[in-house]
C-alpha cells in the first residue's frame, strides 16, 4: 500500500531546453527562475527539500543574464536555469550547514563552492539549498534539526540520502537539476529511490574546494537531473577545464553513444545478495537486452565495504573530534553515536582499510579487461518508510540508515565513476542501476545509460 | 589502560568492548554521556565486525603488517 505522492501541476523543462530558450530571447531567465521559485513554495510544504531559498538574488541574477542576452552579449550554456544544491556546497554570504546544527553560526562563506561557481559562470541560477543527513553521514535524510525530506513518488516514504533534498527536489520536478555529494552512495541511493539519474563521476574528476568534507580520501562531487542530456551537459560544465564550455562533448555525442557496441556484465553475489525480489525482477530484463554476461563476481565486495565503513567512521570522527569532545548532544544522535564509534577506533583499523583498498582495485580492474561496464543494483529495495529502522536482508532485519548502502559502497571505495538511471516503472516505486565505469570512463557509462534510454528500459518518470 | 589494550581491539571479545572503549575515549578527552553509550557501543561491536573482516582478507592474501601481527 503506498501513500499520497507530490504531483505538481507544472514541472520544470529541461535544462537544455531552457538555455536554447533563454538564449534565444523566446523566453526569459526571470520568468523561468520565478516559476521554480513558485514550485518551491508549492511543493516544499509537503517534500522539506529545502533548507534556504535564495528568491531575490536568485532573480536579480536571472535578470542579469536576460540583460546579457538583451545586448547580444555570449551566455553560457546553461543560461537562466535554476538550480540548487545540497547544503554542504559554501555559497557565498551563508553559513555551510552541512546538515548540522553546529554549523549554524559558522561565519557565513567568503566564496562560492568551485562547482557552484562553474554553474553560475555557465548561466544558472542558484535557487537554494537542501536538506541531507548530518554531515553527509546517512543513506536517510531523516535530519533531527531539518526534518525528514519526502519522497515526492510516496510522502510516506523517505527520499534517500545522504543527498536526499537533492534527489526530491528533481524528481518533483521543481528544478531540472541538483547538486550532491557521494562517500559512500549519498548520490546514487536517493537517485534510485526518488527515480532519478544520479551521476557519481570518478574519484577526483570533480573539484570539492568549498565542500565541506566527510570523508576525504572517499568524497565524490556528483549531479542529480531528471534527463540525460541535462546530466551530460551539467557534467560537461563541471568537469570542463575552462569554466565556461560552450560545446558539450558528452552531451553532443549521446545519439552516436548510444549506437556503442559495449561489453556488459551483471554483477551477482555481494550485489544481488538480500535484494528484494521485486528489484531482482525489474533487473532482469536488461541482461537480456544488452546480451550481458550474468553472474559476474567482484571478489572481495562485501569485505570493500567493510573496509569503507571503517574509513568512513574513522576519518569522519577525526574532523569532528574537537566538537565530540565539547559539545556532542549538538549532533544528530543517529551521527553523534556513529562518529563518536569512530574515533575510538585505533590508528591501524584505518591502515588496513586502505591497504584493502589496492587489492580490492585489482579485482576490479581485473573485470574491466573482459567489460566495459558493470551493472548492479543501487539499493536492496524500494524506498523505506519513513521512520522505519529496520528492513529485512535474507531474512534477517537490518539497519536502515546503514545498510541501503550495500551495493553503493564497495564501488566508491575505489573510486569508480557511476551513473545510477532509474529503471523504466511508471506508476510504481523507483528502482535503480548502477552502471559502473572504469577510472575516467564515465563516456561509456553514459553510452549504456543512452543505450538503455533508447530501449525503453530507463527513464525518469514523473511521481503517479 | 595500556596501549597493548587500544592495539588489540581486533582480538578483544565483545564482551570486553565497553571497558575498550571507555580507555580509548579516556586517551582521546572524549566524554561519552551514559545516555548515548549503549549506542556508542553497539556501533563499536559493528565496527569491530567489519574490521575483522578486512583483517581476515588481508591474511589471506597475505598482506602483512596486520594488527594481530604486530601485537
Amino acid at each position: 500500500m503506498n501513500g499520497p505522492s507530490l504531483r505538481l501541476a507544472s514541472t520544470s523543462p529541461r535544462a537544455w531546453e531552457i538555455a536554447q530558450d533563454v538564449a534565444a530571447g523566446r523566453t526569459t531567465a526571470r520568468s523561468t527562475v520565478s516559476e521554480a521559485l513558485q514550485r518551491i513554495a508549492a511543493a516544499d510544504p509537503s517534500l522539506n527539500a529545502f533548507t534556504a531559498v535564495f528568491a531575490a538574488q536568485a532573480l536579480t541574477d536571472a535578470t542579469a543574464v536576460d540583460d546579457a542576452v538583451a545586448v547580444g552579449r555570449p551566455v553560457g550554456p546553461l543560461a537562466g536555469v535554476p538550480f540548487a544544491v545540497k547544503n554542504l556546497f559554501d555559497v557565498a554570504g551563508h553559513p555551510t550547514l552541512a546538515g548540522s546544527k553546529i554549523r549554524r553560526d559558522a561565519a557565513p562563506a567568503a566564496h562560492d563552492a568551485d562547482l557552484v561557481a562553474r554553474l553560475k559562470a555557465a548561466g544558472a541560477i542558484l535557487v537554494g539549498t537542501l536538506n541531507m543527513d548530518e554531515f553527509a553521514y546517512g543513506f536517510v535524510t531523516e535530519n533531527a534539526h531539518y526534518g525528514v525530506t519526502r519522497n515526492p513518488h510516496d510522502l510516506d516514504r523517505i527520499a534517500g540520502g545522504s543527498s536526499g533534498g537533492s534527489a526530491a527536489a528533481v524528481a518533483a520536478g521543481i528544478v531540472p537539476f541538483s547538486l550532491g555529494s557521494d562517500t559512500n552512495g549519498s548520490v546514487r541511493v536517493p537517485a534510485a529511490l526518488c527515480g532519478v539519474y544520479g551521476l557519481k563521476p570518478s574519484f577526483g574528476r570533480l573539484s570539492l574546494a568549498g565542500a565541506f568534507p566527510f570523508v576525504e580520501s572517499l568524497d565524490h562531487g556528483g549531479v542529480f537531473a531528471r534527463d540525460l542530456t541535462d546530466l551530460a551537459s551539467v557534467y560537461d560544465v563541471l568537469s570542463s577545464d575552462a569554466h565556461v564550455s560552450q560545446a558539450s562533448p558528452i552531451a553532443a555525442q549521446l545519439e552516436e553513444l548510444s549506437s556503442r557496441r559495449l561489453r556488459v556484465g551483471m554483477l551477482t553475489g555481494w550485489f544481488t545478495q538480500g535484494a528484494a525480489a521485486e528489484v531482482l525482477e525489474a533487473l532482469a530484463p536488461l541482461a537480456d537486452a544488452l546480451h550481458a554476461d550474468v553472474d559476474v563476481e567482484l571478489q572481495g565486495a562485501e569485505t570493500a565495504r567493510s573496509a569503507a565503513f571503517c574509513l568512513s567512521a574513522y576519518e569522519g570522527a577525526r574532523l569532528h573530534l574537537e566538537d565530540l569532545r565539547r559539545r556532542a548532544e549538538a549532533f544528530d544522535p543517529a551521527v553523534r553515536d556513529r562518529l563518536l564509534a569512530g574515533a575510538l577506533l585505533p590508528d591501524v583499523i584505518a591502515a588496513q582499510a586502505n591497504t584493502y583498498r589496492g587489492a580490492f582495485r585489482s579485482a576490479a580492474s581485473r573485470l574491466f579487461n573482459r567489460y566495459d561496464l558493470l551493472l548492479a543494483p543501487t539499493t536492496p529495495c524500494v524506498a523505506p518508510r519513513i521512520g522505519e529502522s529496520t528492513m529485512m536482508v535474507d531474512g534477517e532485519a537490518v539497519s536502515v540508515r546503514k545498510n541501503l548502502g550495500a551495493y553503493t559502497q564497495p564501488i566508491s571505495f575505489i573510486g569508480l565513476p557511476v551513473l545510477a538511471a532509474p529503471l523504466k516503472r511508471p506508476g510504481r516505486l523507483p528502482i535503480g542501476i548502477q552502471i559502473i565505469g572504469d577510472q575516467g570512463c564515465e563516456g561509456l557509462a553514459f553510452a549504456l545509460a543512452a543505450k538503455l534510454e533508447h530501449l525503453g528500459l530507463v527513464q525518469a518518470h514523473p511521481p503517479p | 589502560m595500556s596501549r597493548v589494550r587500544t592495539e588489540s581491539f581486533l582480538q578483544i571479545d565483545e564482551a570486553v568492548i565497553p571497558q575498550y572503549a571507555d580507555a580509548r575515549a579516556s586517551e582521546l578527552d572524549l566524554n561519552i554521556s551514559a545516555s548515548f553509550r549503549p549506542s556508542v557501543l553497539e556501533n563499536l561491536a559493528a565496527l569491530q565486525a567489519h574490521a575483522r573482516r578486512v583483517d581476515a582478507a588481508l591474511h589471506d592474501l597475505d598482506v602483512a603488517p596486520t594488527e594481530a601481527r604486530q601485537i
